[in-house]
């Protein structure tokens, strides 16, 4: 069970829904992607051409960690796009 | 006299280190100045493919066809893996004026021995899935190769300090000083090297170096830029250039109709290397836009797999291009003690190990394995009144090339 | 949105933090075209986090969570209003700006001609409807802020380990928690703010790890007493803290981030006097997610792509753009403003935005030196060019601060990860070094770092230091990181014809 990670508050927009690898996902407007991601309790993003593990990391577009398929376009930064309705998302684990 | 020379390379190049290495393992006292770091030029900013199916059937593919063979066994000498594969090479053909010319081209090769073949569209997807159906054929040779350039450069250089050679980056030559009509030494920005033989390997600024020593060499900066793709998954298993490449380079009216060609290849880490222009624009290593819109999308013509690749990095080296398509190799007739060895142009990489071979036979007064003759400085003897000669590289360009605008650096 | 028709302005303002958007607000009003291009999802730059507000939403503070304190109101950082007015009033309609966001600049070229990628609606500069664009400008000013620099450790490419920032963007942006329980280390008094952020929260943190120790902490003090609002800052952060009994380990760093695709522990240890962990000091706290930032360096990699001259001091975090008095760069008609030119603080980039927008305007013909407004024009500047060098002192205050002992860098593990895209180690950097790499471009060349998708915006800093702290080399020598265009990852697709690209003229594609 994925603990509650978005903090109750009222400033937040229109709940949305997302999939990620097919499973519908709970976001809201204005969210990253990085953010939907990591409130739904999915960190590894993607895995090297060796195999290892990678989430986001610098969170502001500059390390290019976060790769993952926005609407079938390949290497898209999770940290740098914004969700919106019916996004599908492919992680890379 | 001594017995063994003081050899003195100026340039950190491929053909530099190359010469250097095997000067060294034989024992002789070299020294190498660099007027930067090692393969900071061309050598360092260049694409690595060891094509013999590019070379002029004659004394350059005999060239090639020997460095080839002693790339086979050079990875046991060097002290960094270098990435030598021989992963075959295909030369793309795209027009049916193209498939006659490379006919002919090819049936020459073949002539003289060059495992080579002509293979139709059918043949050329079976090999290389990911290409366009737009190719309509390919001249395919197995012996084609790569290698990684700078790995090279950095393990020639290693290797030569191994055996006791003096290498110096970040030591400009500021003077080459000359006695009675004979090389005695350089200045250099650390102080004055005396040595018995000086061999100017300075790539593209060849020119510069040889007009030091009074001496005028038609070598000049020919910009090539290429752009590199992110490491993804294998997409292209060959290297392969265009037919448009060939003719850039031996038929001018070819090449007129059919651009300026282009050059592919993955490297071992997945990143595909996109080259090239072929520019004058003096010595600067500037990229401009339109030089990589047309290289990327000449490339993705090919390659239709490399929509999904992202491009991560740009940068141009400067090949050093003599009139004649072919390098500057030996004694200079009228100065003692100074030696060519450049002017590769894109053939640097391929040829650099028989270069540095050849140099080492000839500088050590041995007969070399391929008479140098043909590369001979004084071939262009007769060039000495030439307005190209006359010209500064920084301002040369030759009658009717335009200079693209727009420059990203 | 811009116009998509026009592609000429006056003034182009690239990055939308306090510097970009303080540039933009002087220069607007004054009849000139000014564009403002940011590639964030968000306006604000690293400093402005607010949370995404719905149409017609009401204005004011940051994310002060349900219930605002009288603690976060007196330690609230007075830029954040102002610099929240600030956005306000450049991205209002009717300001005289145009907007091109979501935006990433890919190169600069002569003539100012400014070559970005822009989708309108996908919500990212790189989406499905991305397309290249080129803008051309009389006057650029480039703000294009910091980053954070990293000291590495085992393990820190696990997911879950992530940047200060990133942990603070999560929570203030989109008040996500970045995990369920967090840790935090590094030297960055970004530390105590993501710290204090997530408590206000009710998020969990685990333990925090300052690289300081006490003692040397408390040597800076004195030098912080120009500067007290910000020991006021600090010491509410602190007191929030104590109050939840969240355990403050000085001297200590990462020895490790354990776990097998996401990080399931963060193992601290005390750090020796030359850097290295000491044995046997070392304690594991279960967390799933752990924050980490040494400092801040400058962005310059479109500064130098450019062709602007760069200087080096520590005291500037770096790498830093060299400016004149009127921050103009090397380039004749490029200015730089904020972090770009050195790290100081959102104040500095406030201030020298405006400096920057006072000399733009005075180019560009609009202040005459006959005008009656000149004389106050003078004075104000004079007094903006004092309170740009008062904030300077609080940057270089701010980077020794955040300043890792040298020696630690030369102590890293042989198998940590140095370059995260190549996955270079240390033992490689090591034996290059050994063997005489000493540069940038040399080691770059002998070891392939640097050389992945962020070219090298994360272990160019750290290379550095690497190469510093085991041969002594000053960066001066070892030469700051080289930047060609692209500037960042430019998809191939973006620039074939057959996509319908109306950036691409006709007749490029060859003739069948």
């Amino acid at each position: 069970m994925t603990p509650q990670l978005r903090i109750p508050s009222t400033a937040r927009g229109k709940q949305i829904t997302i999939t990620v690898n097919g499973i519908p996902v709970t976001a809201h407007e204005g969210e990253t992607v990085h953010a939907a991601l990591t409130a739904a309790g999915i960190y590894l993003l993607r895995q090297t051409l060796s195999g290892e593990a990678r989430g986001a990391f610098c969170g502001m577009g500059l390390c290019y960690e976060c790769l993952v398929t926005v609407n079938h376009i390949p290497d898209q930064r999770a940290c740098m796009t914004v969700v919106q309705d019916g996004m599908k998302i492919r992680t890379h684990g | 006299m001594r017995s063994s020379p003081h050899i003195l390379i100026i340039g950190g190049g491929v053909i530099g280190t190359s010469i250097a290495c095997h000067l060294a393992v034989q024992g002789t006292q070299v020294t190498l100045v660099e007027a930067k770091d090692l393969a900071s030029g061309s050598s360092g900013a260049c694409d690595g493919l060891v094509f013999l199916q590019s070379k002029k059937p004659g004394v350059h593919l005999q060239m090639a066809m020997e460095s080839l063979k002693r790339f086979r066994k050079l990875q046991k000498q060097l002290p960094v893996p270098v990435e030598f594969i021989q992963t075959g090479g295909l030369v793309t053909i795209e027009t049916h004026e193209e498939y006659r010319a490379m006919k002919k081209y090819v049936q020459d090769q073949q002539a003289i021995g060059l495992d080579v073949q002509l293979l139709d569209r059918k043949q050329v997807l079976q090999r290389e899935p990911g290409l366009s159906r737009r190719i309509i054929g390919a001249a395919y040779s197995p012996l084609d190769a790569r290698v990684n350039p700078i790995s090279l450069t950095l393990g020639f250089a290693l290797a030569a300090r191994k055996n006791h050679a003096w290498i110096l980056t970040r030591t400009p030559v500021t003077e080459i000083l000359v006695k009675n009509n004979r090389v005695t030494g350089v200045v250099t920005s650390r102080g004055t090297i005396l040595a018995d033989l000086v061999v100017n390997a300075a790539g593209a600024a060849a020119g510069k170096v040889s007009r030091m020593a009074g001496i005028q060499m038609p070598v000049m900066p020919r910009r090539g830029q290429i752009a590199v793709t992110h490491a993804g998954p294998p997409v292209l298993h060959h290297c392969l250039i265009s037919a448009g490449y060939i003719a850039a380079k031996y038929n001018p009216d070819l090449a007129r109709t059919a651009g300026q060609g282009i050059s592919m290849e993955q490297t071992e880490n997945g990143n595909l290397l996109l080259g090239s222009t072929r520019e004058f624009v003096g010595f600067d290593t500037g990229n401009t836009l339109p030089g990589i819109r047309k290289i990327i999308t000449e490339a993705a013509a090919r390659l239709p797999a490399l929509a999904a690749f992202q491009i991560i990095r740009t940068f141009a080296g400067l090949r050093p291009y003599t009139p004649d398509g072919l390098p500057i190799l030996g004694p200079v007739s009228k100065l003692d003690g100074f030696v060519m060895a450049a002017g590769h142009e894109g053939d640097g990489i391929a040829l650099s190990t028989i270069t540095g071979e050849l140099m080492a036979d000839s500088l050590l007064d041995r007969k070399p394995a391929i008479s140098l003759d043909d590369f001979s400085p004084e071939r262009f003897d007769s060039l000495a009144t030439d307005p190209m000669l006359q010209t500064d590289p920084e301002t040369w360009r030759p009658a009717a090339q335009a200079v693209p605008q727009g420059r990203i650096r | 949105m811009a116009d998509p028709y026009r592609n000429t302005y006056h003034v182009a303002v690239i990055g939308a933090g306090i510097g970009g958007l303080s540039a933009a607000h002087t220069l607007a009003g004054h009849g000139f075209n000014i564009v403002l291009i940011d590639e964030n999802p968000h306006m604000g730059g690293q400093f402005l986090r607010r949370p995404f507000r719905p149409h017609n939403s009401d204005t004011g503070g940051t994310a002060s969570g349900s219930r605002s304190r009288l603690l976060d109101r007196i330690h609230q950082d007075p830029m954040v209003p102002a610099g929240t007015w600030l956005a306000e009033a450049v991205t209002a309609p009717g300001a005289g700006v145009d907007i091109l966001h979501p935006a990433q600049v890919l190169g600069i070229f002569p003539d100012r001609r400014i070559w970005i990628m822009a989708s309108p609606t996908a919500g990212t500069a790189a989406g499905q409807d991305a397309r290249l664009m080129e803008i051309k400008a009389e006057i650029l000013v480039l703000a294009t802020g910091a980053r954070e620099q990293y000291l590495p450790f085992k393990g820190w490419t696990l997911p879950g380990v992530m940047s200060l920032g990133a942990a603070q963007i999560l929570v203030k942006s989109h008040q996500v928690l970045p995990g369920a329980c967090t840790a935090i280390a590094g030297t960055s008094p970004l530390m105590m703010a993501l710290a204090n952020d997530l408590l206000k929260h009710r998020g969990h943190v685990a333990a925090l790890a300052d690289s300081h120790s006490m003692r040397w902490k408390m040597g800076q003090l004195p030098f912080f007493i120009r500067h007290f609002p910000k020991l006021i800052q600090g010491a509410c952060y602190a007191a929030r803290l104590f109050r939840h009994r969240i355990p403050v380990l000085h001297g200590h760093s990462v020895q490790e981030a354990q776990g097998q695709e996401r990080v399931s522990g963060a193992v601290f240890a005390r750090t020796g006097p030359d850097g290295c962990l000491l044995p046997g000091t070392d304690r594991f706290w279960k967390v799933d997610s752990l924050a980490v930032g040494h400092g801040f360096v400058p962005n310059i990699e479109l500064p130098v792509q450019a062709g602007c001259r760069v200087t080096y001091d520590p005291a500037l975090g770096g790498w830093a753009a060299a400016v004149t008095v009127n921050m103009e760069t090397s380039v004749n008609g490029i200015y730089a403003v904020g972090e770009t030119t050195g790290i100081g603080g959102a104040e500095q980039s406030w201030i020298q935005g405006k400096i920057t927008g006072m000399s733009i305007l005075e180019q560009l013909g609009c202040i005459h030196p006959l005008q009656s407004r000149w004389g106050r024009f003078v004075k104000t500047r004079h007094q903006l060019y004092h309170r740009a060098d008062e904030c300077r002192s609080y940057g270089a205050l701010l980077n020794r601060v955040c300043r890792v002992p040298a020696a630690a860098y030369g102590r890293i593990p042989d198998d940590t990860v140095i370059c995260r895209c190549e996955n270079i180690t240390m033992q490689t950097i090591k034996q290059a070094v050994q063997n005489g790499f000493t540069s940038w471009s040399s080691i770059k060349k002998a070891t392939r770092c640097g050389m992945g998708r962020c070219q090298a915006r994360i272990c160019g800093p750290i290379i550095q230091k690497i190469i510093q702290a085991l041969t002594g080399t000053e960066p001066q020598i070892i030469g700051p990181p080289v930047s060609r265009g692209p500037v960042k990852n430019l998809p191939v697709r973006l620039l074939i014809p057959s996509a319908g690209n109306p950036e691409n003229p006709p007749g490029q594609e060859k003739g069948q």
